[in-house]
């Protein structure tokens, strides 16, 4: 009965890797073994936002529930665009590096860590189906993994069950095999294949091709358990060939589970020592966008979720859906009125309602799961799309509304954000943090909790515009989205004078620049186009995800 | 002016911080004196109090030894592989009077236990993972503080039958709705064994309206999380209830162990859930049940017929005359009666359907109403994580004074739920076997170690040792012996590598 006890999860001994012939992005890795060698700071980085470009489609794709043909295919053209070198050994350079790179940078906290194991293991997976049968089984052979085909014998006494198995899982074809080559295979009698002999047998199954089937405990092959799509006896998975799949990538994930924890260990000392250099640049990953240098150009009026995170930056965003972005950031949960509030607000700057889900669904992942997502909170976003319930298209809530809202304290406290004006919930100390967070002026703080404290909410938003972008905001805020307006109207109109100051055309901005010191404020920054400190490349990203 | 505003602000802004500090900690001090204040309002009933009984409890009747030696798994021994920390690091929970958690209790000994438990008498104890470290230790540890192992946990709960059962809701239990629980209790035992082969399989009968399983394997006690999810996939069919029906999670062809499932459900849907339920006697119930027939014209047509026919069958053919025919045996009762008519209907109709497609759709919509009203309905998230907790056997449930008993899974079909002691019944039946003894005080002290034998709690204690814990304990050994030799070939192996 130790069956179970013996190999709850393998360990995998050797590197494999396969040389494919369909094309250098498919050369598989377990990435065992540590790279040594060079690489500059700027590849590096390059190198390691290539990666995450394609773990965030994928992680997208699966997100919006795409067909996993669908994300094979998306992942093929992802490889292709982020990660093929100019030769076979710079692609696989840079894939090892680049996973390297991304262990480091996720190994920190155990969200990240599982986050990083989910996509890799996804990618993994796509990465592995797409090779041949022969190099897959090849693969899976290198790898050495304490398995071994079923004897004839065996296959015999369950050809039956295992076409059932089949035939429940529609693989009418392969239970046909199956049902076929067992009645033949009475000749071939009770012939045993050794234990070592996995490697033997797959050729010599592969002469007589019979369908071949890999014992395993069925602890190794959880998701294949449970969607019921093996056959389980007294504890032992029966893994068809076409499974194995399965097996490659658990024992992928355990390895690279075992090199984060390891990681995670090593990480204080190496940060120290790295303290000026690397330890910046790994520490921002995680929370870096990776939309913005692929400068998706979106029609006014409509925005991608992709492109929120800019915005934010961009401090296009009034303080309470700032607070409120940054408090769904961190706390992965918004309470129900929260929700509301801000959904409402991002449907009115012009995201549409599926980039709406995308958006919320990742933002609530690791506390909430998809389905749980799906379930609990997005009826309540597809309502306000007029969706359901009464099918009325919402609008926005207004400042009135958002003022008035009960919310208990709730964004000023520790708890989760339940929306409301922060001028209001915010306690003078909070309110003056919040606004220099957004690089606001510190003379115009002052005079913006004054009105604050005299109850002119919405004065005090104004003038924290002012203070935060250098230029007055005279048509007054009675709604979150008329702040966002002028914010990128502003920042639309600097773009153009900027990309016209050096011709003729710089009337419009010694306007802007006169307004700008007509303000009172400080002058005009050349830095306010972009968000809080960031690597430089964040700062671009950013700049590009403006709307122009 | 303006400074005068200024200091003003900065005075009302200190004022309101302070408030909002002083609030908090006031706050949680009424919440916790609410919860001291009222349980005694709750307690002042007729008879002895839950507190005297649960005292009495704990004191003679909880076979403490007997649980402290199942959680150990034989670290508890002298055996040389044995881990001396392994209980300690074991959480239990209790809830105390006044729905008061505590949490991350740990002990080295049963007297240990024996001990906190005469002195807390906690209305209920949850059993949590092993941990890393001793759970009262935790804050030390922080990060590496984490579960290692945990039975593998099944919860069933009648709630989740609510839209099928005939006899009650909620809370309610009773022999006529113990079928569909006996019949969940073997497709899951089963599977459990065959599919996973598992061998120490605990099933117990919560207390209330439902039933927990505990499989203590090694093998399932190291399962990780993902893993247990993955078992729950595997033995649930039943993906949520949507407008009265069941949605169900498998195709035309079934998975072999559905097949198996299939035939256990059918046996006992005739034998048991139709009778004792009587599912197709009244309108309600059987138009529910008609739902799942996908041929509209079929459904009608057996609604007006049974609407009509059903009264002149059975002379009132109401639930309790139907359910004494069957109990009697002289006659088929009303339902199972009017099964047989919608099987053969159904059939009829598909064999006059051109597209065998259609055909074979309709035909299994008989399965899918057996399925959705027999499968086993599994609180899934239960199971799904380590470090879950759930009620210890052998508690006595806070609401009903019934003890969470062993259920044998071979017999699951005779259990009934209204027969199970409780602590009222035991307590009582102690102090009655004391008074015919005449014992004196420090006979009293002498027996109250195993205090059980001779009351109505024996028998469940002692097939919960013999079917459980001895099987369990020549496991734990052969696990022990195995983890010795284990270390001493290492051992060797390090010894020659440094002798080379």
């Amino acid at each position: 009965m130790n069956f179970i006890n013996s190999a709850p999860r393998p360990v995998v001994g050797g590197t494999p890797t396969t040389q494919a012939s369909k094309g250098p992005y498919l050369e598989l890795s377990m990435y065992k073994e540590v790279p040594t060698g060079e690489i500059s700071l700027e590849e590096f980085e390059e190198y390691a936002l290539d990666r995450l470009r394609v773990l965030k489609a994928i992680e997208e794709a699966k997100l919006r529930s795409k067909s996993e043909d669908t994300i094979q295919a998306d992942v093929e053209t992802l490889l292709k665009k982020h990660m093929q070198g100019s030769s076979r050994q710079q692609t696989y350079r840079k894939d090892v590096l680049s996973h390297h790179i991304l262990r480091l940078a996720y190994c920190r906290t155990a969200d990240l860590r599982s986050w990083l194991l989910a996509q890799e293991a996804l990618l993994f997976k796509f990465r592995f189906k797409a090779l041949g049968r022969q190099q897959q089984v090849e693969f899976f052979s290198s790898m050495g993994l304490p398995y071994h085909a079923i004897s004839d014998a065996e296959f015999e006494e369950l050809a039956g069950q295992l076409a059932a198995v089949l035939n429940a899982c529609g693989e009418w074809d392969k239970a046909k095999a199956v049902t076929s080559s067992s009645r033949r295979g009475d000749t071939h009698g009770l012939q045993d294949i050794g234990r070592a002999g996995a490697a033997a047998a797959a050729a010599a199954a592969a002469v007589a091709s019979r369908p071949l089937f890999y014992k395993v405990p069925f602890q190794a092959v959880p998701d294949l358990v449970g969607s019921r799509r093996v056959l389980l006896r007294a504890g032992q998975a029966y893994v068809g060939e076409d499974q194995v799949y399965s097996l490659v990538v658990g024992a992928f994930r355990s390895c690279l589970s075992a090199s984060l924890a390891e990681a995670a260990r090593a990480w204080g000392a190496f940060s120290a020592a790295e303290a000026d250099r690397l330890a910046p640049l790994v520490d921002s990953l995680p929370s870096r966008s990776v939309y913005g240098s692929d400068n998706r150009k979106v029609p006014v009026g409509e925005i991608s979720a992709g492109q929120l995170a800019g915005l934010v930056a961009g401090r296009h965003f009034p303080l309470c859906m700032s607070v409120m972005y940054e408090r769904l950031a961190s706390e992965h949960h918004l309470k129900h009125w929260g929700l509301q509030q801000f959904s409402l607000f991002l449907k009115s700057i012009g995201l549409p309602l599926e980039q709406a889900l995308l958006f919320f669904r990742q933002q609530f992942a690791p506390r909430t799961p998809g389905d749980k997502f799906n379930k609990e909170y997005a009826y309540n976003v597809r309502y306000n799309y007029g969706q359901e319930g009464k099918r009325q298209d919402w609008s926005e809530w207004s400042c009135v509304k958002i003022i008035n809202q009960e919310v208990g304290g709730a964004c000023a406290g520790a708890g989760e954000c339940n929306g409301g004006c922060p001028y209001k919930t915010y306690s003078a100390e909070q309110l003056r943090a919040a606004l220099s967070r957004l690089n606001c002026n510190d003379k115009v703080i002052r005079e913006v909790v004054d009105k604050a404290r005299g109850k002119h909410y919405q004065l005090a938003c104004g003038l924290a515009f002012e203070g935060i972008t250098g230029s007055p905001q005279e048509t007054g805020i009675n709604k979150p989205s008329e702040y966002y307006a002028s914010s990128i109207e502003l920042a639309t109109q600097r773009a153009a004078a900027a990309a016209g100051a050096n011709g003729a055309g710089a009337q419009q901005g010694q306007q802007q620049q006169q307004q700008g010191q007509q303000a009172g404020g400080g002058a005009v920054q050349p830095q306010q186009q972009e968000g809080p400190p960031q690597t430089p490349a964040g700062q671009r990203a950013v700049a590009a995800g403006i709307p122009a | 002016m303006e400074t005068a505003t200024e200091r003003q602000d900065a005075k009302r802004a200190k004022t309101e911080h302070q408030a909002a500090e002083g609030a908090e900690p006031m706050a949680v001090d009424d919440a916790v004196q609410q919860k001291d204040a009222a349980p005694p309002e709750q307690q002042q009933q007729t008879g002895p109090s839950m507190r005297f009984l649960m005292t009495q409890y704990y004191k003679k009747l909880f076979p403490v030894q007997q649980m402290f030696k199942w959680l150990c798994y034989g670290n508890d021994s002298s055996h040389a592989a044995a881990d001396g920390s392994f209980s300690s690091r074991r959480e239990l929970c209790f809830t105390l009077e006044g729905d008061i958690f505590v949490r991350y209790q740990s002990y080295k000994s049963w007297t240990d236990l024996a001990t906190d438990l005469a002195r807390k008498v906690p209305s209920k104890i949850d059993i949590g993972p092993v941990y890393t470290h001793d759970p009262r230790q935790r804050a030390k540890y922080a990060k590496d503080f984490k579960p290692v192992q945990r039975e593998l946990v099944i919860d069933i709960d009648m709630t989740d039958y609510d839209e099928l059962r005939t006899c009650g809701s909620g809370g309610h239990i009773c022999s006529r709705c113990w079928p569909f629980i006996a019949v969940a209790i073997q497709v899951l035992d089963t599977a459990l064994r065959e599919d996973f082969g598992f061998q120490h399989i605990l099933w117990v009968y919560s207390g209330r309206r439902g039933v927990h399983c505990w499989v203590a394997d090694e093998g399932a006690r190291l399962l990780a999380d993902d893993v247990r999810a993955s078992v729950v996939g595997y033995l649930s069919v039943i993906r949520g209830v949507e407008g009265g029906m069941a949605k169900l999670g498998m195709g035309m062809v079934k998975h072999p162990a559905l097949e198996r499932a299939e035939r256990l459900l059918r046996s006992a849907w005739r034998q048991h859930l139709l009778p004792e339920q009587c599912l197709l006697d009244e309108p309600q119930h059987y138009n529910a049940l008609l739902q799942y027939i996908p041929d509209e014209e079929l459904r009608s047509s057996l609604a007006a017929k049974w609407a009509k026919g059903g009264q002149g069958i059975v002379p009132g053919g109401n639930r309790r005359a139907s359910a004494a025919a069957a109990a009697a045996g002289d006659s088929v009762s009303l339902s199972v009666r009017r099964w047989d008519e919608l099987e053969k209907a159904v059939k009829e109709q598909a064999s006059r359907l051109p597209s065998g497609k259609a055909a074979k759709a309709l035909e299994k919509s008989l399965d899918d109403i057996i399925f959705a009203y027999s499968y086993p309905r599994l609180d899934v998230e239960v199971t799904k994580k380590m470090n879950h907790l759930l009620k210890a056997p052998f508690c006595v449930h806070p609401k009903t004074g019934k003890v969470c008993v062993p259920i044998d899974p071979e017999a699951a079909w005779d259990f009934d739920p209204d027969d199970v002691p409780t602590v009222q019944q035991l307590v009582q039946e102690i102090n009655e076997q004391q008074q015919d003894a005449g014992a004196s005080p420090q006979q009293q002290q002498a027996a109250g170690a195993e205090g059980w034998r001779g009351t109505s709690l024996e028998p469940y204690i002692a097939a919960f040792a013999s079917s459980f814990l001895s099987p369990l304990a020549a496991s734990s050994k052969a696990a022990l012996n195995e983890r010795a030799q284990a270390a001493a070939a290492e051992q060797r192996t390090q010894r020659a590598d440094v002798s080379w």
